[in-house]
């Protein structure tokens, strides 16, 4: 089994952030590279691992409980691990930088 | 609905369903008598506005599709949450780039869709679809691909008809230079197919100078 | 509006994991014939020359390479392993060496472990559950070299507890006296992990 695009999380971002985010951009704390959620790198493990497409390391983890999510954003650049809502993430929405976010 | 032997669209009635863009899918969640659940991710084949239709290809090792190709009738139910995907998604706007579509096997399915989209709407965005398959019987909407309006260029990697004039080898750089708009046109890029087909189309689109930003790209995982 | 999954019964549907009632299977798990392969990140691939295996934490750290480690006795054991996300395979094969052997050859006094990995995972596991003949690290699997892609060279097996702490690619043992949880168990998953408890979760 090897990664997935970001979009395939879509419906756990949605659970998690109140929209499924994947045309939203991220900034990996680790190498600077910003990315579209949709373009990250996604492993299925024991739980969701997202890895940056440009340097390969964590930037988001989650584990999907009975009736609860927890959420690791720790490899996002301005974000912490809590809270969960969309406004304390580091995202940009998509339509505005279609052409210059994604640059990889 | 049978598409090939091996694929089937289920055309799905789904109350509330708030509708979904071109590109999109759905999670489905199956869930059997003892409890055992299991859930995959599948491309919606229909244009915004159509019933919602999924078309599904059987994988030999797979424990869902084989259900949804071969068990599921008319009336049966089952879970699904969506649409999901912002990103993998077309929409005709007031850009006039070119539409450049690269699917790999079933990966033609949410490409499908917005070549639906775009007749639909009338759109006269320029659009070309490549489009990989193993041999002819297993092109996927073979008949609707002559009327759907677009350039439709196809390659078949494993057996080739009698006086077939397609290409007739994996896409590499070299078919991409051949068909796809070339980087000053500023094409946008969707592709779609297994992990390696997209791999080795998305290296080759940059190889050819095309910016990675343009290229959206949607891998299936496994079984 | 994505809607939430509720649980509908799809007539006809069996898929591949069945349920068992002769005593084998933790409470909410599956069994399958495959062996799923569930990944963190991208599989490593460390030559054998360049592996080692270290057990730090004693009064001096251990460190084996390939060739040393391989010439210590192992043993060929048939487990029953459970994974997190619901799968449990009966009768697995595997060939490895003992932690018990290991530690034989190490000074040491800590009631803790982290195994680590090449990949950086981690995972912790108390001493108590990686010795008396409990956990191994193990190179073969049915017989043949144990797959990259199931952890090969070598991975820690621990077959008593969820799957996700037979850490794969595993490169070393950290000796502790204050447990220190790993990559799972900071974010979700259950410190301890005992299949029989349903130990899934923090708060199981």
């Amino acid at each position: 089994m090897t990664y997935v695009d970001g979009n395939a999380i879509g419906a756990l971002l949605s659970d998690v952030f109140g929209h499924e985010a994947t045309d939203a951009a991220g900034r990996c704390r680790w190498c600077g590279a910003e990315n579209f959620v949709g373009a990250l790198r996604v492993y299925r493990a024991a739980g969701v691992v997202v890895r940056c497409p440009s340097c390969g390391s964590i930037v988001m983890r989650f584990v999907e409980g009975r009736d609860q999510v927890w959420v690791d954003l720790g490899g996002l650049l301005g974000s912490g691990l809590e809270p969960l809502r969309e406004a304390r993430v580091h995202v940009v929405h998509g339509s505005e930088v279609v052409d210059g976010g994604a640059e990889a | 609905m049978t598409e090939t032997p091996r694929v089937r669209t289920l055309v799905l009635d789904v109350p509330g369903w708030s509708g979904h863009r071109a590109g999109q899918h759905v999670d489905v969640r199956l869930t059997a008598e003892d409890g055992y659940q299991a859930e995959r991710s599948y491309s919606i084949a229909s244009a915004p506005g159509e019933p919602l239709a999924l078309t599904v290809e059987r994988l030999d090792d797979g424990e869902v599709s084989p259900y949804l190709v071969a068990e599921v009738v008319p009336g049966d139910r089952f879970e699904l949450r969506g649409p999901i995907g912002g990103y993998f998604v077309w929409e005709p706007d007031d850009a006039t780039d070119p539409l450049f579509l690269v699917a790999g096997g079933s990966g033609i399915v949410p490409l499908m869709a917005m070549l639906r989209l775009r007749r639909a709407a009338g759109s006269t965005v320029p659009a070309t679809l490549l489009y990989s398959a193993r041999t002819i019987d297993d092109v996927i909407y073979r008949d609707e691909l002559q009327q759907v309006g677009a350039n439709v260029v196809q390659t078949l990697t494993r057996a080739q008809p009698p006086g077939w004039q397609g290409y007739a080898r994996r896409v590499d750089v070299d078919l991409l230079r051949d068909v796809a708009y070339p980087p000053a046109q500023n094409p946008r890029v969707f592709v779609c197919g297994p992990t390696s087909f997209v791999e080795a189309a998305a290296e080759g689109l940059v190889a050819l100078g095309h910016r990675p930003g343009r290229i959206r790209t949607e891998r299936f995982g496994g079984a | 509006m994505y809607g939430r999954f509720v649980g509908i019964v799809s007539r006809g549907f069996r898929g591949r994991g069945r349920g068992d009632d002769s005593g084998r299977l933790p409470p909410g798990q599956y069994v399958t014939d495959d062996f799923p392969v569930l990944s963190a990140g991208p599989t490593p691939h460390t030559a054998l020359e360049q592996w080692s295996f270290t057990v730090s934490g004693g009064s001096a750290p251990v460190t084996w390479t390939w060739d040393e480690f391989r010439a210590l006795p192992s043993e060929s054991v048939t487990k029953d392993i459970h994974c997190v996300t619901k799968w449990s395979k009966f009768d697995t094969d595997w060939e490895g060496v003992s932690v018990d052997t290991l530690l034989e050859q190490v000074d040491y006094d800590a009631a803790y472990a982290v195994a680590y990995s090449d990949g950086g995972y981690t995972t912790n596991v108390p001493v108590e559950d990686l010795t008396g003949g409990k956990a191994w690290i193990a190179f073969g699997y049915d017989g043949e070299p144990l797959d990259p892609e199931h952890g090969g060279p070598a991975r820690l097996l621990v077959p008593h507890l969820y799957f996700w702490k037979s850490a794969k690619w595993v490169r070393g043992l950290r000796l502790l006296d204050e447990d220190e949880p790993g990559f799972w168990e900071t974010n979700g998953y259950h410190n301890y992990g005992d299949p029989w408890r349903e130990q899934r979760y923090w708060g199981d």
